[in-house]
């Protein structure tokens, strides 16, 4: 596993809380709008589980509906817990984050 | 909702867009989900509907099944396994009942007709000892679970193998022989003692029969499959 990969795993949860919290999407697009926010090596399997622990914790809600054109979609929706712990991940990412990034930062100046 | 009955019939028809190549990734992990997961089959079937849109659309966009969802199918199904949530044992109280139920019935039923063909050709004992029949019925029941136990874990083990292992066959019917063996034997080898009564062949077609009804009702009424 990448070091990449291995960061990401840990903040994946609220990443794809994010997402979803916008609009109710479903497996394939959530895949496409990671991709698009810069996330390319996330590989696209991995949301499921991620998918399934969410809706266990009752973070997110499932709704098999079928859609316009083709088959039928499992679209998820966020629920006030979901909303909740993606606020609170949010806040914990923005305190790891800065500091991180300050020291990060400071090893190159001192080089 | 969609009901899980639907979305099998449904995921039976989508798998046949897939390539061959994918076809085989999928289909393994689809066996192994099913058989493995302790989840209600609402659930597996809308994930494995999920990853199966997924690789449909994916492979449109020209990927592969590994692409998506790794080089390690086993491993990713036992995470997936992993985060789905277990059903309680209540839920699966109808289907096990009915399958005893069932059991009983059909031996019940074989036991009465039996009785009443070989009536014609020779004396028949219909006495049942109490002890020795409550013994062998639940080696048959145990070996029974025992057999469907030993069959799926070949199963699951084969999955993801690119060779077919003969071996397996063979181990499976080898098993099944000495289980059926030791309880041929067993009908000779305990002694006919203690309490016993006499069970003819009407008795026995016509609680056969009635265990049967009921067992058909509960598959009607919950609905098993």
């Amino acid at each position: 596993m990448s070091v990449r990969t291995q960061l990401l795993k840990g903040v994946l949860d609220g990443c794809v809380l994010s997402i979803i919290e916008k609009e109710s999407v479903y497996g394939y697009e959530l895949s496409k709008k990671l991709q698009l926010a810069g996330l390319n090596d996330v590989s696209e399997g991995t949301i499921y589980p991620v998918l399934l622990r969410l809706q266990k914790n009752g973070y997110i809600r499932g709704e098999m509906r079928p859609s316009e054109s083709g088959p039928d979609r499992k679209y998820y929706s966020l629920t006030d817990d979901g909303r909740a712990a993606l606020k609170a991940l949010a806040l914990e990412w923005a305190n790891i984050a800065g500091p991180v990034t300050t020291l990060m930062q400071r090893r190159h100046t001192n080089d | 909702m969609i009901s899980s009955k639907q979305l099998i019939s449904e995921n039976n028809e989508r798998r046949k867009l897939l390539t061959k190549e994918n076809e085989k990734y999928y289909d393994d992990m689809l066996v192994y989900i099913r058989l493995k997961a302790k989840s209600s089959d609402q659930e597996s079937e809308e994930v494995l509907m999920e990853l199966l849109n997924h690789l449909i659309d994916g492979q449109q966009d020209g990927k592969t099944a590994a692409d998506i969802f790794g080089d390690d199918p086993k491993g990713y199904a036992d995470e997936l396994i992993s985060e789905l949530p277990k059903a309680h044992l209540r839920t699966r109280l109808p289907f096990l009942s009915y399958l005893l139920i069932n059991l009983i019935s059909i031996f019940l039923l074989v036991r009465g007709a039996a009785l009443f063909i070989g009536g014609f050709f020779k004396p028949v004992d219909a006495t049942v000892f109490i002890v020795k029949s409550t013994l062998i019925t639940v080696y048959w029941l145990l070996a029974i679970a025992f057999l469907i136990w030993f069959i799926l874990h070949l199963v699951e083990n084969a999955l993801f193998k690119k060779v077919s292992n003969w071996k397996d066959v063979l181990k499976a019917g080898l098993v099944g022989i000495i289980s059926f063996g030791l309880g041929t034997a067993l009908l000779y080898l305990i002694p006919n003692f203690g309490p016993s009564f006499s069970f003819g062949w009407l008795p026995s077609l016509v609680s056969g029969a009635i265990l049967w009804l009921i067992s058909f009702w509960t598959k009607k009424k919950f609905n098993l499959f």
